[in-house]
C-alpha cells in the first residue's frame, strides 16, 4: 500500500448554511473533519439530507453565492477555501477530479466527447491538441470504450448511459487528480456496469496511487472499495472507523440499522431486512441527538444534548451515548 | 394445481426500427422474445436483468399496457388480446403497476388525497364520504400519516412518495401489481421499509406481483422465484434460493455489492466486461456468447433452449446439455 503518513487532502471543521428558495437557512453541515492519503479510499456513507453532497460541493468551492460557510480545506498543505477564485480554479483542476451522479450534467451535449476531454488538458497540462487526443483516446480505452479513437468524434447522445458514467469518469482522470472526488456514480447504473467501474477505481488507486473519496449509500460498494468509512447523519459525521471495523462492529445504532436495512445479495438465504423506521430529518433538530427520533437504544441524555465525538479506538470513533457492548451508557 | 393468475405464451414484442427521412422500417428490435411464464396466485415472480433486456417492457406487456407482435397473455383465464376495449377497461382495476420514481408518476398539482382517490372516482361510482373512507384506510394500510392528505408530491420524501403510490395501486383492489424497480431511487432505510410494506400487503390481501429489477440483491428478498432475462428471454427461471445454472445469473449475483464483502480480497477483474449485444441484431447461437465466461464452441453456432435442469428450475445453456459437452 503506498504511503499513508500525509494526507494529500484534509477537511477542518466545515459548517455551511443554505438559503432554502422560501428563504428558510438550513444548517446542512455541522463539523465535518477528514483526511485522506494518498493511495487511500475514504467512503463517505450518508442517505438523503446527511450533508455529504453539500460537504463535497463545499471542498470543491461549488456552493452557491447564497451559502455561508467556513472550515478549512488543505490540499496538498495549501488552503483551499482561502486562495483566489482563480487560483483555487487552477488548482482544483489539476489537482482534484470530480465525478458526479448524473452524467449528463458534467457533459455539453453539443461538444463533441473527444472535445470536451481535451480542453482541459490542454489548459491544465498544457498538451498540444494531437498529444490530448491521443491521451483522451488512451483514458476512454482504460474505462472499457470501445474502439476510443473512432469515438472522440462523437456526442454525448450516441452514447448508453453507462458509457457516459465511464466518459465522465476518463474525464476526471484526464489531469491526473491527486484525488478523485465521487458522488454516487454508480447508484443509477446496471449492477454489472458498476462493478466495472469499482474494479477500475481499484485498480487506478494501486497504479496512480490516486486518493478517493467516495460517496454512496450502498455500504456493499463500501466493503469492496474503501479501506476507511465516514458515516454521516443530519450534517454530522456520527462514525468513523476502518472498513472493516465499521461493518464487522458497527457501534452507532444508525449504522447498526443500515446494515441491517441492506440488501444481502450473497448470503446462502435471504434474509428478513429490517428496516429503520421514519426518515432521515430535514433539518437537525434543536436538542439532542438527532437520530434520537428513529433509535431503539435511545438513553435519556439523547433527548437533553447531541453527544459529542467520543473516540474509541485509533481513528475510530462515535457520535453516541449508547454502547453495543453493555446495552447501556458509555463509560466516560 | 390451481389455475396460475398470469399466462404468458410465447410472448414477442417487436419494435420498429426506422431510419432516414421517409422513416421507412428498416428491421425490428425485438425487445422481447418469445417468453413462456406462469406468475401463481400470491406468488411473487422476479425479473432480473440488464437495462435493455426487455423486462421493463415484458411486465407492461403483461397489463397489456403495449400491444404484443405475437403470443398470449392470459390474466385469470381471460386471453388479454382476444377481449375489447369495454371488457379490458372493466379488468384494469385488478391490473396495477408501481414505477421506480413516484416523482414522475404522482401528479405535482395533485394532492396526496386526491391522488389515491383518483382511480375510486374514475372506476367506482361510490359518494365522496366512501371514496374519503376508502383513501384513509389505504393511506393507513401503506403507513402514511393521515395529515399528509392536503400535501403535495414536491413536499413528501422519496419514500413517502413511493407510499402514495402504492395506496393508488391497492385502491381498487386488484390481483396483480407489476412493481418495476420500485426501490431504485430510495434510500437504504427507506428500501428496506417499501419492500417490507409491499411483503406485508401480500400477505394480509393475497397480491401477486410481478417485481421487476436490475439487482439480484433486491429481488431475493421478495420473490418466491426469480426469471432472469438476457436480450429479451428467459435464460433461467427458478426458486430464488437455487445456486444459479446459468453463467449470466451467476454473473449478475456476483456484481451485486455485498457488505460482507470486506471480508474477502476486492477480485481485480468485475464478473462480467462489455455490453449487452444490440437486439436489433442478435447474434447467432446464444446471446450471451460474447460475454460468457465458460464459453464452448457449440454456443456461438445453437442457440440453447430453456430446458429443465431440476424440479422448477429451468436454464437456457449448453453447460446442462450433455449431449453439447461432449
Amino acid at each position: 500500500m503506498p504511503d499513508r503518513g500525509r494526507p494529500v487532502l484534509e477537511v477542518r471543521g466545515l459548517e455551511a448554511t443554505l438559503t432554502g428558495r422560501s428563504g428558510a437557512r438550513v444548517q446542512a453541515v455541522r463539523g465535518v473533519d477528514f483526511a485522506v492519503a494518498s493511495g487511500e479510499c475514504l467512503g463517505v456513507v450518508g442517505e438523503s439530507g446527511s450533508g455529504k453532497t453539500v460537504t463535497l460541493l463545499a471542498l470543491l468551492g461549488l456552493l452557491p453565492e447564497t451559502a455561508h460557510w467556513s472550515g478549512e480545506v488543505r490540499f496538498e498543505g495549501r488552503d483551499l477555501l482561502a486562495l483566489p477564485d482563480p487560483v483555487r480554479r487552477r488548482a482544483r483542476g489539476a489537482g482534484l477530479g470530480v465525478v458526479f451522479q448524473e452524467p449528463l450534467s458534467a457533459l455539453n451535449p453539443v461538444f463533441s466527447i473527444g472535445y470536451q476531454m481535451m480542453e482541459p488538458m490542454r489548459a491544465h497540462l498544457g498538451l498540444t491538441r494531437r498529444a490530448a487526443a491521443a491521451r483522451a483516446a488512451e483514458l476512454l480505452e482504460l474505462v472499457g470504450i470501445p474502439e476510443p479513437g473512432a469515438r472522440l468524434g462523437d456526442f454525448p447522445h450516441q452514447f448508453s448511459g453507462g458509457q457516459l458514467q465511464r466518459i465522465t469518469i476518463a474525464m476526471a482522470l484526464a489531469c491526473d487528480p491527486r484525488v478523485l472526488i465521487a458522488d454516487e456514480p454508480t447508484t443509477a447504473l446496471d449492477v454489472t456496469v458498476q462493478a466495472q467501474i469499482l474494479a477500475l477505481i481499484r485498480r487506478l488507486r494501486a497504479e496512480l496511487g490516486m486518493a478517493v473519496i467516495w460517496v454512496t449509500h450502498d455500504l456493499g460498494v463500501v466493503a469492496t472499495l474503501a479501506d476507511r468509512v465516514l458515516v454521516m447523519y443530519a450534517g454530522r459525521v456520527i462514525e468513523q472507523a476502518t472498513t472493516a471495523e465499521l461493518l464487522g462492529d458497527p457501534q452507532h445504532p444508525y449504522t447498526r440499522g443500515l446494515l441491517a436495512a441492506a440488501l444481502a445479495p450473497r448470503a446462502p438465504r435471504p434474509r428478513r431486512l429490517r428496516p429503520i423506521p421514519g426518515h432521515p430529518p430535514a433539518v437537525a433538530p434543536a436538542r439532542g441527538c438527532s437520530f434520537r427520533p428513529r433509535c431503539a437504544e435511545a438513553l435519556a441524555q439523547c433527548a437533553a444534548r447531541e453527544p459529542p465525538r467520543i473516540v474509541i479506538g485509533p481513528r475510530r470513533d462515535v457520535a453516541c451515548f449508547w454502547d453495543p457492548a453493555t446495552g447501556g451508557a458509555r463509560d466516560g | 394445481m390451481a389455475e396460475p393468475l398470469l399466462q404468458l405464451e410465447e410472448l414477442t414484442v417487436h419494435y420498429p426500427l426506422r431510419r432516414g427521412f421517409l422513416r421507412r422500417v428498416v428491421g425490428a428490435v425485438r425487445a422481447v422474445d418469445g417468453v413462456s411464464l406462469e406468475l401463481r396466485r400470491g406468488e411473487t415472480l422476479g425479473i432480473v436483468g440488464e437495462t435493455g433486456c426487455g423486462k421493463t417492457t415484458l411486465g407492461r406487456a403483461a397489463l397489456r399496457l403495449v400491444e404484443p407482435t405475437s403470443g398470449r397473455v392470459r390474466f385469470d383465464g381471460t386471453d388479454l388480446g382476444a377481449i375489447g376495449a369495454a371488457e379490458l377497461r372493466a379488468l384494469r382495476p385488478r391490473l396495477q403497476m408501481i414505477f421506480q420514481d413516484p416523482g414522475a408518476s404522482l401528479n405535482p398539482r395533485m394532492t396526496v388525497g386526491r391522488a389515491i382517490a383518483e382511480p375510486l372516482e374514475e372506476h367506482t361510482g361510490w359518494p365522496p364520504a366512501r371514496q374519503a373512507a376508502r383513501v384513509a384506510e389505504l393511506m393507513e394500510a401503506v403507513g402514511l400519516d393521515r395529515d399528509l392528505m392536503g400535501h403535495y408530491p414536491a413536499e413528501l420524501s422519496g419514500g413517502e412518495r413511493q407510499r402514495v403510490s402504492i395506496a393508488r395501486a391497492l385502491a381498487l383492489e386488484p390481483a396483480l401489481i407489476v412493481c418495476d424497480e420500485p426501490v431504485a431511487a430510495l434510500d437504504v432505510s427507506i428500501r428496506a421499509q417499501i419492500l417490507a410494506l409491499l411483503e406485508d400487503l401480500q400477505a394480509r390481501l393475497g397480491l401477486s406481483y410481478l417485481f421487476i429489477s436490475h439487482d439480484l440483491g433486491a429481488v431475493r428478498h421478495l420473490a418466491d422465484r426469480v426469471a432472469v432475462m438476457y436480450l429479451g428471454r428467459i435464460v433461467e427461471l427458478g426458486p430464488v434460493d437455487a445456486a444459479p445454472a446459468h453463467p449470466y445469473t451467476a454473473a449478475l449475483a456476483a456484481s451485486a455489492p455485498d457488505p460482507e464483502d470486506w471480508r474477502h480480497p476486492a477480485p481485480a477483474e468485475a464478473p462480467l466486461s462489455g455490453d449487452l449485444p444490440s437486439p436489433a441484431a442478435p447474434p447467432a447461437g446464444c446471446a450471451f456468447a460474447s460475454r460468457c465466461p465458460e464459453v464452448m464452441a457449440a454456443c456461438r453456432v445453437h442457440a440453447p433452449a430453456l430446458r429443465a435442469i431440476a424440479a422448477g428450475h429451468r436454464a437456457a445453456c449448453h453447460l446442462h446439455d450433455p449431449e453439447m459437452r461432449a
